[in-house]
């Protein structure tokens, strides 16, 4: 077996080790950082150094190939840019930083195998495990004011979303013998007009919309964002949203693109997902529940270039994965820093941004136009390759209902920037203090919507040879 | 895995489940014998003595619903984590000669990650019995 | 029709009465009870279909480890006899629903190929058999398995920490 290509998966393994290592000695938040982050360094060095490899290991259940690593390599930056966020890390008892840490390195690796497994079993597994971390992870929070019952709704949705996916998995092996990503793909496609085997999909696919938020499965969202502590939902909004695109381009491509019913299901699921999601943020008062119905909409976007069932589709969608990564982020990144006290985070409470912060309050303007669509940015350019791969497959009304949304989105979208540059805060407060890490991190960020938003070809090539890799 | 005839008469039925069989069938016919002997020939004077709560001859105080406490709980827990990491290990030993030392390495990062944990649970205080030290 | 089958059918019949009586009864203590023998009739069906570990595996793990959890949560939350209806509302809409679902599903299944049928390839793995099979082709899994068991750990001393400080002042109060 060639341990080289496991270096990602190894590097957290160690850090998680590490990190347990921590939780058992006395707490200190300083020391814990400082390490977490190094490790965290050291896994996106370990993500992008191997990129390009690709194998077969543990006999054929894992695959590491080019779709595979570019996914890893977005889950580690992730990874690395949560953990960053944890400096203060106020949501949580100092007691248990380290069981944070360990959690979140844990989530991860868990997130990579999913990208990585080719056999259902280890694919329900390795879910299991990112979910439980999640669960954990939000059950942490130390108002338990929100994190026992929060984290307890979680869980128990969650573990009906699983049970779901089981039964589904069931009647797939029961149809086609097979658990073999390989051999379903080969038996599958001839099976599709049974309505077992169609069932079979939609209830699987079930397991996995719930990691994304998508219509039916979105009821834990915004519970779950606002009683996370803050860098915990920033993983949740941004990285777990990465893992699950890469699971359900890897479930759905097994189809092959020829099952009507799927699609149809598919086109429902993402319209109302979209629907309802920027109607219920309207309502929000809530930074941390309006970007969970935020996420709720973007799930619809992402299924809109996956129910395509082209490579044009899913490249679509692995690109808007990485924008959704990278938009995400940086609206929690400015939440984590202005929320004091490591608190819930009202929209009035932006207020007079401008002036405390004007570095956080171009990133959460840049994150916002990126999230609305507004170009020159990331989320335009995400949006318009899906549109266009749509467009390709001749879902035209789909992509004018799309459209619509976007325009809705920006209502609200609009309104967080009114808060955050036009109101006058009710009292004075003071200028957020920045280190100078943190700032480097905000620019980066700034720079990384702004410029993908301008030349999306380079990260365009990437995801577009990665999903060659699908059938 | 060998396939199973359908069609033949209790055909997993290996002889060695015909003496695993007859044992069950003796002992639920010897509990059920001693049961039946025991109400059959004792002679029933019930009182009020004699129908009280057995707590070791002790004098029962208050009674039976109180609310356990939480490191009960967390014991039992921890007894059914360790207990189904024992079933992967009871999988492992049946079959131990055959997979070899390759074998012997998965279950060792198996076991390993498990006394990790042990060592967690325990250096965190979470098998502490009684009054919190601080 | 061979033993197998009648015993099959005997066996699946125990089941369905355990576990009806288990989800009707309003003593908790019972319905553990009932649930334990539910679990004996799958150990003795895995049994009956060439899996003898899994069965063994059902009654040490199911109806020995799980159950005493249960019987120790049941000890733990303070039994308070509900007045009125079996099941409140909030909680019977969501089994409707599901029950709902679940007939819709399979009405989909069974219409969609009413003649459908497909012969189980009936097939018996000894524990040897599955101990090879499993640590041979699925030792990634295992391996998750571990971890997915360290991290409910972590996750089960964290919760109960938390729970433990309020807890014991009311045991104070308790006697």
């Amino acid at each position: 077996m060639n341990w080289i290509l496991l270096t990602p998966e190894l590097t957290l393994l160690l850090a998680a080790a590490l990190f347990l290592v921590l939780a058992c000695l006395k707490p200190d938040p300083r020391r814990d950082y400082q390490l977490a982050v190094s490790m965290a360094a050291l896994t996106v060095a370990a993500g992008i150094a191997c990129a390009t490899m690709s194998g077969d290991l543990f006999n054929h259940v894992y695959r590491v190939d080019l779709f595979s690593q570019v996914f890893k390599a977005l889950l580690s930056i992730g990874f690395f840019l949560v953990i960053f966020l944890c400096d203060d890390f106020q949501g949580v008892a100092p007691t248990h930083h380290g069981e944070g840490y360990f959690l979140l390195a844990v989530c991860t690796l868990s997130m990579m195998m999913l990208a990585s497994a080719v056999h259902l079993l280890a694919i329900v597994l390795a879910l299991e495990l990112s979910s439980y971390s999640l669960y954990i992870l939000v059950f942490l929070r130390r108002d338990s004011r929100w994190g026992m019952i929060t984290g307890l709704r979680y869980f128990l949705v969650g573990a009906s979303a699983s049970a779901i996916m089981l039964f589904g998995l069931a009647l797939i092996y029961g149809v086609t013998g097979a658990v073999h990503v390989d051999i379903l793909i080969q038996r599958l496609p001839a099976m599709l007009d049974r309505p077992m085997v169609v069932t079979g999909l939609l209830l699987t696919l079930a397991g996995f919309f719930f990691k994304l938020a998508v219509f039916p499965f979105h009821f834990w969202a915004p519970e779950a964002y606002q009683g996370a502590p803050n860098p915990v939902a920033a993983f949740i909004a941004a990285v777990s949203k990465v893992a699950a695109v890469a699971i359900l381009l890897r479930i759905i491509s097994l189809a092959q693109g020829n099952s009507d019913l799927l699609t149809r299901g598919l086109i429902a699921m993402a319209v109302v997902s979209m629907t309802v999601g920027n109607l219920a943020a309207i309502a929000q008062r809530d930074f941390k529940r309006l970007m969970a119905f935020s996420s709720v909409a973007h799930a619809g976007y992402l299924l809109l270039g996956m129910l395509c069932m082209t490579p044009a589709g899913y490249a679509a969608a692995m690109f808007y994965g990485a924008a959704v990564l990278v938009m995400k982020y940086t609206c929690f990144m400015v939440m984590t820093r202005v929320a004091e006290d490591g608190g819930n985070l009202q929209i009035d409470e932006l207020a007079g941004l401008h002036r405390r912060s004007p570095l956080l309050a171009l990133a959460l303007m840049m994150a916002l136009f990126s999230l609305g669509g507004i170009p020159p940015t990331i989320g335009f350019s995400g949006k318009l390759i899906i549109f266009v791969a749509a467009m390709q497959k001749g879902y035209l009304v789909l992509v004018i209902i799309a459209m619509i949304n976007v325009v809705i989105s920006l209502y609200y979208y609009l309104l967080v920037l009114k808060a955050a540059y036009l109101d006058e805060p009710t009292r004075p407060r003071p200028a957020i203090s920045l280190t100078i890490p943190a700032r480097l991190v905000a620019v980066v960020m700034i720079v990384l919507i702004v410029g993908l938003g301008f030349y999306p070809v380079a990260l365009l090539d990437l995801v577009q040879a990665a999903v060659l890799r699908l059938p | 895995m060998q396939p199973i005839d359908a069609h033949a008469l209790l055909s997993p039925w290996q002889p060695g489940m015909l003496s695993l069989t007859l044992y069950g069938v003796v002992v639920i016919a010897l509990t059920l014998a001693i049961l039946f002997l025991s109400r059959w020939l004792g002679r029933h004077q019930p009182n009020d003595e004699k129908l009280r709560v057995y707590e070791s001859g002790i004098i029962p105080t208050g009674q039976a619903r109180l609310r356990y406490p939480v490191p009960f709980f967390m014991v039992a827990i921890f007894f059914l984590i360790f207990d189904v990491e024992g079933a992967y290990i009871f999988s492992w030993a049946v079959a131990s000669r055959p997979l070899g030392w390759a074998g012997w390495l998965q279950i060792e990062f198996f076991i390993g990650v498990l006394i990790a944990g042990l060592i967690y649970v325990w250096v965190k205080g979470g098998l502490e019995w009684g009054p919190k030290r601080d | 029709m061979s033993i197998l089958t009648l015993l099959f059918y005997a066996i699946a019949l125990l089941i369905v009465a355990a576990t009806a009586m288990a989800v009707t009864r309003r003593n908790m203590v019972h319905a553990v009870l009932y649930l334990v023998l539910s679990f004996f009739g799958t150990a003795m069906l895995f049994y009956l279909l060439g899996a003898p570990f899994l069965a063994a595996l059902e009654i040490i793990i199911y109806a020995g480890a799980i159950m005493v959890l249960f019987l120790f949560l049941i000890m733990m939350i303070r039994l308070k006899k509900l007045p009125g209806m079996f099941f409140p509302v909030g909680q019977l809409l969501p089994a409707i629903f599901i029950c709902a679902g679940f007939l819709a599903v399979s009405s989909v299944l069974v219409g969609g190929n009413p003649e459908g049928w497909t012969p189980m390839p009936a097939a018996q793995a000894s524990p040897a058999a599955f101990g090879v099979y499993l640590f041979q082709t699925h030792w990634l899994a295992v391996e998750i398995a571990s971890m997915l068991l360290l991290v409910a750990l972590v996750g089960a001393y964290v919760l109960g920490r938390r729970v433990r400080g309020p807890s014991a002042d009311t045991r104070k109060e308790a006697p």
